[in-house]
């Protein structure tokens, strides 16, 4: 649950990394506050447990900040959030291995990070090489992978566990296509009725499928919440009427009639 | 509580892996640097400074490395942890993670190494040299000091190194400086009165001459310089936690 929640970054372009430089300008008095923007404004949200929710939107407009939030990476600095239960973020698979340690150990650490206790994940380590059939690759490094190896471990250990809330960013297909079925199957049993779940997404096939409700957000609001039917086609017909103000405009630019 | 330690442990062994890749042997070739530097030191200053060391070239030789093994301990722990959270930073923007982990577990690793490589060697130094039980005893508690000393700085240079990418840089030439005018491999003893004043405010200063003479001295201990040592060391450690606590909110902007 979001109540009020806005969020401000400072723009990393205008940030001078340099402390040198910083130094020199606060002594000559030119230093100059980099403008900070605000990417979620006054953001009020409310998802019940068990419902599957959809972001959708231009790019820019907010959506993974959104879901950063909702894990906790960034704090907004307005509003709270108030999360009940398990988080398993699955934002990109694999992004805390170490790819010089074996598979084994990145199976510890990896778990480790997506906030399991070691023991289970010690524990778990063969059920977790049997579905991402690597078992005959427990002892060599995760550099030695191929990029599909390394995809199949990291959604292996990332959905090797029951979340009561479930953050995803478009990162569903994984593998080869029998390994897609498997995981298309792991995510379904995921999908179950008490499962919260979270889908940033571009594809509206898949919000249609997969989710009951729909967030549409822009500049980083929201701009409507309801149904996935109704979200998708009043972000679609949006779409399109810009389009075709765009096209009506260059024509009117061009002088055709 | 329990899950910060898991990650702490994991965190922790992941760069003790890193840094003894393919080899068993790791630790103990870490222990290879200091003893062929004291090896030259011994060589060069040896017979001038050996009458500091009731003329013994030997222990000269044990005071260097004691030196060595304190002064390497602070600069290159503290040097990896100033890079410790900008160089995670595509994992913090992926999960959430308890940011003081990475400092931490940096100063862990090096703790660890310390612990298993030269520690038991100094130890059996000790017993060896001074053959008195309080000696022995007192060996790690200089460490103690070295280790919260570390992790203070550890944790001001991490967050300053999140705003500011030109600090390894200066950094270089501050560990440069701590280690120049830390007794590493002359006597505290040459320098003129009134500068070894100044050098006394160097935080490595007591704990250099405390590990020294838990292992080579054979005078009394001076309980001051080891409280003294470890108060130092707990301030830092605080006061260090505290401004990266501070800053702690602006990181994920600029990582």
């Amino acid at each position: 649950m979001l109540e009020g929640v806005s969020l401000w970054r400072t723009t990393r372009e205008e940030y001078s990394f340099d402390l040198k430089r910083s130094l020199f300008a606060v002594l000559s008095g030119r230093f100059r506050k980099a403008r900070r923007r605000k990417v979620l404004d006054n953001v009020d949200l409310r998802i019940e447990p068990g419902e599957k929710v959809g972001l959708i939107g231009p790019n820019g407009a907010g959506k993974s900040t959104l879901l950063k939030v909702i894990c906790g990476i960034l704090t907004p600095q307005e509003g709270k959030l108030v999360a009940d239960g398990r988080i398993a973020p699955l934002i990109e698979f694999g992004a805390g291995f170490d790819v010089d340690l074996s598979v084994v150990d990145n199976i510890e650490l990896y778990g480790t990070l997506l906030g399991r206790p070691r023991s289970e994940m010690l524990r778990k380590v063969d059920d977790i090489l049997e579905f991402a059939e690597l078992e005959d690759y427990r002892d060599a490094t995760v550099r030695s992978l191929s990029s599909g190896m390394k995809a199949r471990l990291g959604f292996a250990v990332a959905t090797d566990m029951e979340p009561e809330i479930l953050v995803l960013d478009e990162v569903l297909a994984v593998g080869d296509e029998s390994f897609r079925k498997k995981s298309r199957r792991r995510i379904d049993r995921l999908w179950q009725d008490h499962v919260t779940v979270v889908l940033v997404s571009h594809d509206m096939r898949l919000i249609h499928e997969m989710c009951d409700r729909a967030i549409w957000m822009v500049d980083g609001a929201i701009r409507h919440d309801g149904p996935a039917e109704e979200t998708t086609a009043a972000y679609f017909a949006d779409v399109e009427a810009s389009a075709t103000e765009k096209i009506a405009r260059t024509r009117a630019q061009l002088g055709i009639a | 509580m329990g899950q910060s330690w898991d990650l702490l442990k994991v965190l922790t062994r992941r760069t003790v892996r890193a840094r003894y890749r393919g080899s068993s042997l790791g630790i103990y070739w870490s222990l290879l640097g200091p003893l062929l530097t004291t090896v030259a030191y011994t060589a060069i200053f040896g017979r001038v400074f050996a009458k500091y060391y009731g003329g013994s070239l030997f222990l000269y030789a044990v005071g260097v490395f004691v030196g060595l093994t304190v002064a390497n301990f602070f600069v290159g722990s503290t040097a990896q942890a100033l890079a410790s959270v900008v160089v995670n930073g595509e994992l913090l923007n992926k999960m959430r993670l308890p940011m003081a982990l990475f400092p931490l577990s940096t100063i862990a690793a090096w703790t660890f190494q310390v612990a298993a490589g030269s520690l038991p060697f100094l130890l059996v130094l000790s017993i060896a040299i001074t053959r008195d039980p309080l000696h022995v005893l007192a060996v790690p508690l200089p460490f103690v000091a070295l280790v919260l000393l570390s992790t203070g700085v550890g944790f001001f240079m991490s967050a300053l190194y999140v705003f500011f990418r030109d600090v390894p840089y200066m950094y270089d030439f501050v560990t440069f400086l701590a280690w120049s005018t830390t007794p590493v491999f002359y006597p505290a003893a040459i320098v003129p009165e009134r500068i070894r004043a100044i050098l006394e405010c160097n935080p490595l200063y007591p704990i250099v001459e405390g590990a020294r003479e838990t292992v080579v001295a054979g005078s009394v201990l001076d309980p001051w310089m080891f409280a003294q040592a470890l108060g130092e060391g707990a301030l830092v450690a605080v006061a260090g936690y505290a401004f990266f606590r501070a800053l702690r909110p602006r990181f994920m902007d600029l990582i």
